[in-house]
């Protein structure tokens, strides 16, 4: 068995309410409350003009979630998100549902799960490895897992990306979230200055209690989204503790993290 | 250069394409040199092409107590599960190693969708409203994974890749890493995808389907034949060198445009350079390569050019696409599979369809299979959003 400690270079959350970056430490760090505002559009500054005009709100999530992170060019990539991007599935099947069944070419390239991974892999001119992954609403756990694995057993720095948007209203009675979510780790195993802590994570299968939010407010997040899963996680790291936060995981199983500052 | 990688240990598989269901019709079409593609039609589809369809996925239903996980995409998972004695092979790593220790990854690019495409055609025109539909169990990609590993009675780590067609190629480092890192001791890795307006409209709109059957690496070809395919391949760590084995994947990013491939096919390059590092061999090593072979204008000479970097012009290729056609999210693992078949019965398959070689694409692409004794065999998978991945099998 490897030694798992890793360490966490980076963090960003984007979410309603939690779209600037300073605000949002407050709120993970417990000093403020969370209530819900809106998102912008979040234009990828990073993007030629003629790529950032077709990327779609889940891909501007994606690519702003990462925006104030600092990786090295060596880093791979880790993008989960349990549905990828309703908005487009629905337009698709709505012009299925036409006679004449006329798809946008654009529309259609942009339907890929790992349509922010292409993006994101142009915007920054990286030629690494990216994996685009979905488990339900076990995706967050799903991709940090993912995430811890590959910096585990290739040594190298690892993004992870998570993010899932509101459903359109056609499809939301079928599956709804709360509100858009993205949380971002930078996964490496060696500390820098910029550390924020370390993790150590492992799968267990006998139940313990989920840890919810420590910012009471924040629960609404956390349950409204299957990447607010993360945010406990996330808070843990900011504040400095040492904890272990339990996350839900696949097949009756649950992630351990065992969080320690540095 | 990626680091040497540990033997994994090829100990079942199974395959469904349009050529049949099971490994047999694969290795059958591998000696004989035919194709499963046919002139036919998919409801709703308004337009002529050729079809990798399998017929059979019709008359399959999924297990009562996992009812809700139905539609054409994990009916077609099922129908490989009952195949090639798949299921009792995986009841002997769960007797082995633990329901909990075995993982299950997989790939899909559109997984359920077509259950989705058939309630916004089924709106009711009075009230505007949708039909229920369950998505997280059908329309979500995670649908398959969840429904394999409760009809394989496995509660593992897991998830879906979903990469378009590089998914279920690049299951196999994802799964690799997981039992390298303790998280597994087995895993099933596989990929499933079906027939859906979704793809057959969307790649008609990017004018990347040809009417004519697919004719990879022909001075006339003019694009893709969209198949259908489910493949499973349960892999352990080695505990002997017989037999195959996973020996070898390397993973890019393009990094130049959603969905047109890098004309000098440098992502694909250093797929394959990682690849071979991996796997600690040269490329004089490998003995044949399962092209991705797409049969559209671009992906074989951006294909074309990185092998020619990597191999020159010394090894042997061909792509099995005309054969099987383009099964999108499942061609990693349809040619993965091919590739362990390959390996098994001594053959390489030819590249069928093909007439006039283009002398653009300077390759040694073989239209006659081949009998010949095999070492180590490459399977290239690439796909949109610039996302590449080289396997390297060997027995």
């Amino acid at each position: 068995m490897l030694s798992r400690k890793i360490y966490v270079n980076g963090i960003s959350v984007v979410a309603s309410g939690m779209e600037e970056l300073n605000k949002s430490y407050e709120i993970l760090k417990g000093s403020v409350d969370w209530s819900p505002v809106e998102l912008s559009k979040m234009m990828p500054s990073a993007l030629p003009a003629n790529e950032a005009r077709r990327t779609t709100t889940v891909i501007r999530l994606a690519l702003k979630v990462i925006e104030s992170i600092e990786y090295s060019s060596q880093t791979s990539v880790v993008f989960a998100s349990s549905e990828g991007d309703l908005d487009i599935t629905d337009k698709i099947c709505k012009a299925l549902a036409t006679e004449e069944k006329m798809v946008s070419p654009t529309l259609f390239h942009n339907s890929v799960h790992n349509a922010p991974a292409g993006y994101f892999s142009i915007a920054a001119d990286m030629k690494t490895p990216s994996v685009s992954l979905s488990a339900g609403d076990n995706t967050f756990s799903a991709g940090l897992l993912e995430a811890v694995t590959q910096v585990l057993v290739e040594s190298n720095d690892v993004l992870l990306v998570a993010y899932d948007n509101v459903t359109p209203e056609d499809l939301d009675g079928f599956r709804h979230f709360d509100y858009p979510v993205g949380i971002a780790l930078l996964l490496s195993t060696s500390e820098q200055s910029n550390t924020v802590g370390s993790i150590d994570v492992s799968v267990v299968s006998e139940r313990i209690d989920v840890t919810q939010c420590f910012n009471n407010s924040l629960e609404a997040v956390r349950v409204g989204n299957p990447i607010g899963l993360g945010l406990p996680l996330v808070e843990s790291l900011i504040k400095g503790m040492e904890a272990e936060i339990v996350i839900p995981y696949l097949n009756q199983n649950q992630l351990l993290v065992r969080v320690s500052s540095v | 250069m990626s680091k040497p990688i540990k033997p994994i240990q090829v100990s079942a598989s199974t395959l469904v394409n349009a050529l049949g269901v099971g490994k047999e019709s694969t290795v059958d079409a591998m000696f004989n040199s035919h194709s499963g593609l046919r002139n036919s039609n998919y409801p709703g589809m308004n337009f002529n092409t050729f079809l990798g369809l399998v017929d059979e996925v019709e008359n399959i239903e999924l297990e009562d107590e996992l009812v809700m996980f139905s539609c054409r995409n994990n009916r077609l998972a099922k129908l490989a599960l009952d195949s090639d004695n798949f299921r009792e092979e995986v009841d002997i790593a769960i007797t082995k190693y633990g329901k909990s220790r075995v993982g299950v990854f997989l790939g899909t690019s559109t997984s359920g969708i077509a259950e989705t495409e058939n309630v916004y055609i089924g709106r009711d025109e009075k009230t505007g409203k949708l039909p229920d539909i369950n998505m997280l169990y059908t329309d979500n990609t995670s649908s398959v994974q969840r429904y394999v590993c409760r009809s394989l009675g496995v509660t593992g780590v897991s998830m879906v890749i979903s990469t378009a067609c590089s998914s279920s190629a690049k299951v196999f480092a994802s799964a690799y890493r997981s039992m390298e890192a303790g998280f597994c001791d087995a895993a099933v890795v596989g990929g499933v995808d079906s027939l859906c307006l979704t793809t057959l409209y969307g790649f008609n709109s990017l004018q990347l389907i040809s009417e004519d059957i697919c004719q990879p690496w022909d001075k006339e070809r003019k694009g893709i034949n969209i198949g259908e395919a489910a493949g499973f391949v349960l892999l352990e760590k080695s505990s002997n060198s017989s037999g195959i084995h996973l020996t070898g994947y390397g993973e890019s990013s393009d990094a130049y445009h959603i969905s047109s491939p890098h004309p000098e096919g440098v992502g694909g390059k250093m797929a394959m350079e990682y690849a071979l590092s991996s796997a600690g061999i040269g490329a004089p090593d490998i003995d044949y390569v399962n092209l991705h072979g797409t049969a559209t204008p671009s992906n074989d000479r951006s294909e074309s050019r990185g092998l020619q970097s990597v191999f020159g012009s010394e090894v042997i290729c061909s792509s099995t696409k005309g054969m099987t056609g383009h099964t999108l999210g499942a061609a990693g693992i349809n040619e993965a599979i091919i590739c362990t078949l390959a390996l098994e019965n001594s053959i390489i398959p030819a590249n069928v369809n093909l007439n006039k070689i283009d002398d653009q694409l300077p390759i040694q692409v073989t239209t006659k299979s081949m009998k010949r004794t095999l070492n180590h065999v490459m399977s290239n998978s690439f796909g949109f959003g610039g996302s590449n991945c080289s396997l390297i099998f060997t027995c």
